[in-house]
């Protein structure tokens, strides 16, 4: 076993949209103490914020989210996903006053490596890999998870095996080490400082003086015993809540919280290597009900840019009815992406996946209603005759359209269709002889009526009487 | 001596190629896809709907005909491949009657705004991607700025945009390499050539009814 631990070392503060313009600190707040677990201004670790506020009365502060922590830790899990399988989380919460959390994500690579190109390549991967999300991470390789989170926390090379980890571990103070605070300073007062003093005591004595959770815990870092815990695994709906920080009332203030919704979902659906089809993002106000806009792709995609510009193009096209509070992403339906296959015969593939492009604008903007395809449908009913829906994709090659067997003598049918009809004050003047069309007494929308061209001016109109109740309708126009 | 006589005669062929030159009858060479009206071709500058233009075709009610002048150019453009896109149609453009035609249905997109401004926005879109040769629009409001728009996105897209606009526009002035009048007469419909840029103006074409 090999792990990468991911160590978002600033996530309290990380976790928050929009970042901060003006300076900001994370608290946490226990009975009557309050203290700075994370800032953008550098304060010493658990800082108590009374003190901190005298000193910087400029700098504002908020509570910590914890579900915005979790949040975005699974997220940077779905990311660790691309490195390999399993992958862990962690979110320590703090034990006592003047603790920060521990956030940490673990992912094995040793079953990766050689698809990767050796543990440099992987690493020189996950650095560009972190560059392009929100959180800045430490990281660390090492045989065991306690391991790989010291080597993240202090900046230390690689450990490639348990012999490497031992060695190195010898050295260590031992403050570093993640053990209860009066364990270590039980540990100092008998006049141990190095980790390695720690590991050479025997272990039955240490046990019976600090309890089994210390030497568990030397067990588990130095990979003596196992270290077992449930994987994190991408289910199978994403659902994503984004807490703002105050209120938006701009939808071009919303679009970075957009950016790193669409890129967090691009993680998900990576790490789950399938693509969306349609997602919704409900947006919650302060004194009323949620509004919500839906999307929908016409071919699944997984490209976090891609899906940004969808949502772009229909976030400058909404008005938000207030101010909004939270933002929440729900997507459900997913398949597999399209692999771009290699064309023989000049780029069909690659224009096909513009023209996709340009229909997944057009519906951003315009909503999915607006852009239609046109089918037919074997029923006499004229309304009923032809079907709207999407526009279908495929380089559809030259063909004639579909004749039914009896569609070849069928009257002639005007270009233009009124759906639904309109009525008509009184009858038409009527040309030649009329179509009688007679169908739809098994589903509940009977029709009689007798069909006409009439001459209104220069146009030329497709009329009938309803035979139930002789009333004249326009239905078409021959133009 | 010779050489220059050369330079001189390449100059003037040069000159002779451009569309922008008058020259009586003879057509320059324009690029256009037949209507698919054979007469109608022999009068229109390069023989058909000028590509990589805007068309306008102005007719007072719908139901004029309008519809019948181009549909033979989209039944072939169709079958031969081509995608056809329908922006902001006064009426449901109805299939049967599109396939009768012989338009291939799945190469015609519909697209219904809301507003003026969506179908000016997606009809400039469709006229640009290169996705679609042919863009038909039924523009609710137009500018002479909108129209340059349009013909701008045109010429990028290399595509035929053909708008269906009200006749009491005929008046306007406009950027459209072709301008088209439609009657009714006791004869047929009656096409007269407002404008047409590299032909000449003014002459007229009756379609049977």
């Amino acid at each position: 076993m090999l792990w990468l631990c991911l160590l978002p070392h600033r996530l309290a503060l990380e976790a928050l949209t929009p970042p901060a313009d003006a300076p900001l600190a994370v608290t946490e707040r226990r009975g009557p103490r309050r203290w700075v677990v994370a800032s953008t201004l550098p304060l010493p670790a658990g800082a108590d914020w009374g003190a901190v506020q005298a000193l910087h009365p400029q700098l504002r502060a908020v509570g910590r989210n914890a579900r915005a922590e979790r949040a975005a830790l699974e997220s940077l899990a779905y990311l660790a996903y691309r490195f390999g399988q399993p992958v862990h989380l962690e979110l320590r919460e703090p034990a006592r006053p003047g603790e920060a959390p521990v956030h940490a994500v673990w992912v094995e690579i040793a079953a990766s490596l050689r698809l990767f190109g050796g543990l440099d390549a992987l690493l020189a991967e996950a650095r560009a890999a972190l560059g392009g999300q929100p959180l800045s991470c430490r990281i660390g390789v090492a045989p065991t998870l306690e391991g790989a989170a010291l080597a993240a926390q202090l900046d230390r090379p690689a450990a490639r095996d348990r012999q490497e980890l031992w060695d190195w571990l010898q050295g260590l103070p031992l403050p570093a080490l993640r053990l209860p605070a009066e364990t270590l300073a039980a540990l100092r007062d008998s006049g141990l400082r190095r980790a390695g003093e720690l590991l050479a005591l025997p272990r039955d004595a240490l046990a019976r003086r600090f309890g089994a959770g210390a030497i568990g815990y030397l067990d588990r870092l130095t990979g003596r015993a196992p270290d077992l815990r449930p994987a994190v695994r991408p289910p199978p709906r994403y659902r994503r809540r984004l807490d703002l920080l105050g209120e938006v009332d701009s939808a071009e203030s919303l679009l970075f919280p957009a950016r790193r919704l669409m890129q967090e979902l691009a993680q998900y659906l990576r790490a789950r290597d399938t693509g969306v089809e349609r997602f919704t993002l409900r947006m919650r106000h302060a004194g009323r009900a949620p509004s919500a806009l839906e999307l929908r792709l016409l071919a699944p995609s997984r490209g976090a840019e891609h899906l940004f510009q969808l949502l772009r193009e229909r976030l400058e096209r909404t008005a938000l009815p207030a101010a909004v509070r939270e933002l929440e992403l729900c997507a459900e339906h997913f398949a597999a992406p399209e692999a771009p296959q290699p064309d023989l015969f000049g780029g069909a593939g690659r224009r096909d996946a513009e023209w996709r492009q340009l229909l997944e604008k057009l519906i951003a903007r315009l909503g999915a209603d607006a852009v239609l395809g046109l089918g037919l449908a074997a029923d006499h009913r004229p309304e009923r005759a032809c079907t709207t829906g999407m526009p279908v994709a495929g380089a559809a090659p030259a063909r004639l359209p579909p004749r039914g067997g009896d569609d070849g003598g069928r009257a002639p049918r005007p270009p233009w269709l009124l759906d639904p009809p309109r009525r008509l004050a009184g009858p038409p003047a009527v040309l030649g002889a009329a179509e009688r069309i007679e169908s739809g007494w098994w589903d509940g929308a009977p029709v009689a009526r007798d069909y006409y061209t009439a001459r209104a001016g220069d146009a030329r109109l497709w009329v009938f009487q309803d035979r139930a109740d002789g009333q004249w309708y326009l239905q078409g126009i021959w133009a | 001596m010779t050489a220059a006589a050369g330079l001189r005669g390449e100059a003037v062929a040069r000159l002779l190629e451009d569309p922008r030159l008058f020259r009586g009858d003879a057509c320059a060479a324009i690029r256009a896809e037949s209507t698919g009206h054979a007469d109608f071709d022999r009068l229109l500058p390069g023989g058909g709907w000028p590509a990589g233009a805007l068309t306008e075709i102005l007719h007072a009610p719908a139901g004029i005909g309008e519809l019948s002048l181009v549909l033979p150019y989209l039944a072939r453009v169709t079958q031969a491949g081509g995608r056809v896109g329908l922006v902001g149609p006064p009426y449901i453009p109805y299939a049967p009657a599109l396939a009768a035609a012989g338009v291939v249905l799945p190469r015609v997109t519909v697209v219904r705004p809301d507003t003026a401004d969506g179908t000016l926005w997606a009809a400039e879109q469709m006229l640009r991607s290169q996705c679609y040769g042919t863009v038909l629009a039924w523009p609710q409001r137009t500018d002479e700025r909108e129209l340059r728009r349009l013909q701008l996105a045109a010429e990028d897209g290399a595509a035929i945009g053909i708008l269906f606009r009200d006749a009491r526009h005929a008046a306007q002035a406009s950027p459209a390499a072709l301008r088209l009048h439609l009657a009714r007469t006791a004869a047929g419909l009656d096409v007269e050539i407002l404008k047409c840029r590299g032909g000449i103006s003014g002459r007229r074409w009756c379609a049977a009814a």
